[in-house]
């Protein structure tokens, strides 16, 4: 039993699909995640990355398949049981989505003090902590959303995501619209925070040099399907010819042809 | 044949807007009895509902108070039934003019407002963010609006009676040259515990509809400025149509023989 315990991935998707109404964008999906893992899903626009991360956290109701945690298929759960399990989930937006009537402490605070019970002065205290963590001084707290720039909304959203210290963390699309200097540094702070927390994350992205920095491992993402997974190392010698169009950013390809074709 | 499916498809989606319409209502229902409630964002909600809505809601009764002084004794005049001014304006204002004009009052402006800010909400994932926080956007978004709106209304049609009946004294006394006195009694003469609850009962059912239709539309806000924009028109027209046809219904409830 322990053995199996040990062998079994902190995520498992089999077979999972999703459609809006004749357009199929996932097709019968099945991936891994091994505990304290980094994978990183990489894919073209509209490729149904986004897709991928609603349906897993529940946000959008997939047609079919299993996402097990821990071995428990979330998607079968009764809806109060499944909050619960939700509940052990973190999820980076792309933009963010900060509260914008709330200050930037309470918005660290927020899942704190909702999700967790904690008394306001007590979450107030902890999140300035984890404002610290991603680099963020405390005037910050102050402000408001709309009153700071979007790489500190980005810190700001990435330390509300830790705050609760969740077991798995999703990250949509972490870099988008960040100059490189800011997505270089967001994306060291989510290695480090995957690594200091031991932290389970799926992350959707495509941007190569993020994938490369966060991942363990890379899986491509075509046609609702994964077509291609392996160790960051070896996605160059990939010998796959959609990943080798796709990381190369090459307009000639089996990518381009399957699109013209469309 | 095209047409017929047209009108098909038209019926189709009447009744699935229906039934989306009917879940959210009951889910929201549902939230607002059970624990538990953000007390604080519903003290703001009364705030922003009841307090800042006060000066547009008494602006309003209190001319339509004034205005119906004048036209009632204009029209009393033509059968010598001039004396009958104050009862008309006080039985106006508490069963109909109060609760109708503050409703629709606050059906555009706060029922847009809540339709354009939970709308907004949705279309920049802050709703989504807070479901990953294990927050239920019912209890946090909806529950602390359609409770404000409920309570709030009533205050509001009390306050707004009070100041449209005065608006009829005012005209009643200084202009057409009522004696003061005789006036009031005549207001207080007719009037009847029936006629001011059943305006009170009007207002909190409309303030539920206000609230319930700015969050349903805000919170199935379509993508972008045009989905926002066209979810706060849809919350005011679909609350300003549904005041006057639950208007007209809680009156038969009321006072049918």
């Amino acid at each position: 039993m322990a053995e199996r315990t040990a062998a079994l991935p902190k995520i498992r998707i089999r077979g999972l699909t999703k459609s809006f109404g004749s357009n199929h964008v996932l097709r019968g999906l099945d991936l891994d995640i091994a505990d304290a893992e980094s994978v990183v899903v990489i894919g073209g626009s509209g490729t149904g990355k986004s897709v991928l991360i609603k349906t897993i956290t529940g946000l959008m109701d997939a047609d079919s398949g299993s996402v097990e945690i821990d071995g428990t298929d979330v998607l079968s759960l009764p809806p109060s049981e499944r909050r619960t399990m939700m509940s052990r989930f973190g999820l980076l937006f792309q933009s963010g989505a900060l509260f914008d009537s709330l200050t930037v402490l309470d918005n660290v605070a927020f899942g704190l003090v909702e999700a967790q019970g904690i008394p306001r002065r007590e979450a107030h205290e902890r999140a300035v902590d984890f404002m610290a963590q991603v680099g963020l001084e405390p005037d910050v707290g102050a402000m408001y959303p709309g009153e700071i720039s979007t790489g500190m909304r980005k810190r700001a959203a990435l330390a509300r995501t830790i705050a609760t210290r969740p077991e798995v963390v999703f990250f949509d699309e972490p870099t988008t619209g960040l100059d490189p200097i800011m997505g270089d540094i967001i994306d060291e702070l989510i290695v480090k925070c995957v690594e200091e927390f031991k932290i389970t994350a799926l992350t959707i992205t495509h941007d190569m040099d993020s994938a490369r920095r966060i991942g363990n491992r890379i899986a491509m993402l075509y046609e609702g399907k994964i077509i291609w997974q392996g160790p960051t190392t070896e996605i160059d010698t990939s010998g796959n010819p959609y990943v080798h169009q796709f990381i190369n950013g090459l307009e000639e390809g089996p990518i381009e042809l399957v699109a013209r074709q469309a | 044949m095209n047409f017929l499916a047209a009108i098909g498809r038209t019926f189709l989606g009447f009744l699935a807007a229906t039934g989306r319409l009917a879940v959210f209502t009951g889910i929201t229902i549902g939230h607002c009895v059970r624990p538990p409630i953000y007390w604080r964002l519903l003290g703001r909600q009364l705030v922003d509902i009841g307090y800042y809505s006060l000066p547009v809601v008494g602006l309003t009764t209190l001319f339509s108070g004034m205005v119906l002084a004048l036209q009632s004794y204009t029209g009393f005049s033509r059968f010598n039934a001039e004396s009958a001014i104050a009862t008309v304006v006080v039985l106006s204002m508490t069963r109909e003019l109060g609760p109708v004009l503050a409703g629709l009052m606050v059906a555009g402006r706060i029922g847009a407002s809540m339709a354009a800010e939970i709308g907004t909400m949705r279309v920049t994932e802050q709703v989504d963010a807070l479901t990953t926080l294990s927050t239920s956007p019912y209890k946090y978004l909806v529950v602390p609006r359609v409770l404000a709106g409920i309570i709030s209304l009533p205050f509001l049609v009390l306050i707004g009676d009070v100041i449209g009946v005065f608006g009829g004294y005012l005209v009643g006394v200084n202009k057409l040259g009522f004696n003061a006195g005789s006036y009031l009694k005549s207001t207080f003469d007719f009037l009847e515990t029936q006629d001011v609850v059943s305006g009170l009962v009007k207002a909190a059912v409309f303030g539920f509809l206000i609230a319930l239709m700015g969050c349903y539309h805000g919170y199935h806000s379509g993508r972008g400025a045009q989905g926002v924009g066209r979810a706060t028109t849809n919350a005011v027209v679909s609350a300003s149509i549904l005041i006057l046809i639950s208007n007209y219904l809680i009156t038969e409830l009321f006072f049918a023989r």
